[in-house]
């Protein structure tokens, strides 16, 4: 499952995922993380049987918790399935099924966005979370 | 032996045997070139990519007062109408004036099929007989007289694929290409391409009826850069665009490229003999190309390795030893859609073929342009460079700096290159207090030129990188010369006084 975490620039320099690794034994992913002056967001993957305990303890520390379902959308009306973003992408979220048609491994995206700027009709974006 | 007649005779009769180009390999092995053209009549083919080189001929109909167009914009991409007073050629690549990259001659063509509106505005010097100036209007394609579909260069019979060696990502009309040959990006349908079919161009020519982006379309010629000696085959094909369908066209933006059209067109071969059936055969593993390194900015880039399509096709090839990612340009799904497609139509009764009226050439090349040698690295370079060796100490290389008045200094070791040191990195170290060789306060990455690099690319990795200087140097990296933007302000200084 991937989580998505939320923190306010007041606890930015707390070690929290450390204190919520060492808390619930969760071997958490860090797929991608963003801090600026208002705070930080991570996209996070934790294995389904901890989720609920991570989130339960990341919420202690005063951290916005959502669970993430889709992270890239793929428009299948503007997709011609050229696979010009087979090989952009670093995580191989995308491959051809037997139909040569453009598939998408969502559980392997990490929203890079590379895909997005350089998909030539405009099928990829990403949803924010 | 089997005329088109014949052919044409069996689609009326509604006993055609037509198949997919892809379904041939396995067929001519199991039947044998002979018994496979007397079962098979005709192979469709297709493929629907990229294709820069098309565009669409335009008639308004004249205006109360008329005009005579001089400059035409259609939604802000401008055509070209030196040809008659309201007639306009839509190029795929030409970029709207308002809004860039995004949106360009393909999407104007595409907005047509679409059945879009589409703002008309257009000048003129004003005229007798066209006396009017200026014209601003909005038209769909039913309001237009034509709208034919004219592409000079279409269906490549094959593409030389692309990668990167340099440090950054490169934008081209190959897609994006990232840094360290981190992928490699092919164009073409490879064995269900139409020329791959009928490599010397036997029912191929002048007048062939073909599937064009969803219409009846026609081979008008031979394309330009026709290059068939390399089988780099090209053609010019021309089509109705109302009645085109958005299915197979398509308009697309390569980042930081620009706009380009996806065309897609299939050809029917008639299995005329033996020797059609065997050229219908052909397989992926047939078709060789070049894989080309991008990152050098010249016509002539370097060849990385050779492939077959069936390679590119499989996802990943092998550079250096490393297994790279592979990404097609064209869509292959839409590709056998269209060979599909074609195929219905024929076994419909709604699709005849025909012989071409001609043959197109079979020995051209495709000629570089013929223009002066522009200035190269070497012609402005300062030769020999001074140098300093890698164990020099940091003061003499201070006092070095101060007599010769030089900026940048190349470092070597044994005449190799291997890092650089401007004055300002000497004066920080001396003012710092720093001590010992001057390989400590080194610049190690160097970007560097070569001599027969020309200058415009020269001055773009100095600009790319804020740099005043390149080493230049030998495939060996021996320093033979440094070049500085100060050289390259000298040549334009030259040119204008």
């Amino acid at each position: 499952m991937r989580l998505h975490i939320k923190f306010s620039h007041r606890i930015v320099r707390n070690p929290i995922i450390s204190q919520v690794v060492l808390a619930t034994k969760a071997p958490i992913n860090i797929l991608r993380a963003r801090i600026d002056h208002n705070g930080g967001e991570m996209l996070l993957e934790v294995p389904d049987e901890f989720c609920k305990e991570v989130k339960k303890e990341f919420e202690r520390y005063g951290v916005e918790v959502q669970e993430v379902k889709s992270v890239v959308e793929h428009n299948t009306d503007l997709c011609v399935d050229c696979g010009l973003c087979v090989s952009i992408c670093p995580t191989s979220a995308f491959s051809f099924d037997t139909d040569f048609k453009l598939k998408l491994h969502e559980d392997r995206c990490v929203q890079c966005g590379l895909c997005v700027t350089s998909c030539p009709h405009g099928a990829l974006s990403l949803v924010t979370i | 032996m089997k005329t088109i007649e014949e052919i044409n005779q069996k689609i009326r009769e509604g006993n055609v045997c037509v198949v997919r180009a892809d379904e041939m390999p396995e067929i001519v092995e199991e039947l044998g070139a002979e018994e496979a053209a007397k079962e098979v009549d005709i192979v469709t083919t297709g493929t629907f990519g990229a294709m820069c080189s098309s565009g669409v001929f335009l008639n308004f109909g004249h205006a109360e007062p008329p005009i005579k167009m001089q400059r035409i914009w259609l939604n802000d991409v401008e055509a070209y109408t030196g040809v008659a007073a309201v007639d306009a050629y839509i190029g795929a690549t030409q970029l709207s004036e308002t809004r860039g990259m995004e949106y360009g001659g393909a999407h104007v063509i595409e907005d047509l099929v679409l059945r879009k509106s589409v703002e008309l505005r257009a000048t003129a010097y004003g005229t007798d007989c066209y006396p009017r100036k200026e014209i601003r209007t909005t038209i769909t394609i039913e309001d237009l007289n034509q709208a034919i579909m004219v592409n000079p260069r279409n269906a490549y019979q094959r593409y030389n694929a692309a990668t990167n060696s340099t440090d950054r990502t490169l934008y081209t009309y190959m897609g994006t290409l990232l840094p360290r040959f981190g992928n490699v990006t092919f164009s073409g349908a490879g064995a269900l391409s139409p020329l791959n079919n009928d490599p010397e161009y036997r029912t191929i020519g002048i007048g062939t009826r073909i599937f064009l982006c969803g219409a009846r379309g026609y081979v008008i010629g031979e394309g330009t850069q026709h290059s068939p000696k390399n089988h780099f085959g090209t053609l010019m094909v021309c089509g109705n665009l109302k009645e085109m369908s958005p299915k197979f066209l398509d308009a697309a933006t390569f980042p930081k490229y620009g706009t380009s059209l996806y065309v897609g067109i299939g050809i029917p071969i008639p299995i005329l003999d033996a020797d059609m059936a065997r050229k219908t055969a052909i397989k992926d593993e047939d078709i060789k190309v070049n894989i080309l390194d991008y990152g050098i900015a010249s016509r002539n880039r370097p060849v990385i390795r050779t492939v077959s399509y069936a390679e590119l096709k499989s996802g990943k090839v092998e550079i250096n030893g490393e297994e790279v990612p592979v990404s097609p340009l064209s869509s292959y799904r839409t590709a056998l859609e269209i060979a599909d497609e074609l195929k219905k139509w024929i076994e419909r009764g709604e699709f005849f073929l025909s012989a071409p009226v001609e043959r197109l050439p079979r020995d051209r090349e495709f000629r570089p342009m013929k223009h002066e040698r522009g200035v190269l690295v070497r012609d402005v370079m300062t030769s020999p460079a001074v140098t300093v060796s890698a164990d020099a100490n940091i003061k003499d290389v201070a006092k070095l700096i101060v007599t010769s008045g030089i900026n940048h200094l190349p470092v070597v070791r044994n005449g190799i290159l291997v890092g650089i040191v401007t004055s300002f990195d000497i004066a920080k170290a001396v003012a710092g207090g720093v001590e010992g060789s001057v390989e400590k306060v080194m610049t190690k990455n160097v970007v560097t030129a070569i001599p027969d690099e020309g200058i415009e690319s020269a001055a773009r990795k100095m600009e790319q990188h804020d740099i005043s200087a390149l080493p230049v140097i030998t495939s060996g990296r021996k320093v033979i010369g440094i070049v500085t933007t100060e050289d390259i302000s000298k040549l334009v200084g030259r040119r204008y006084s």
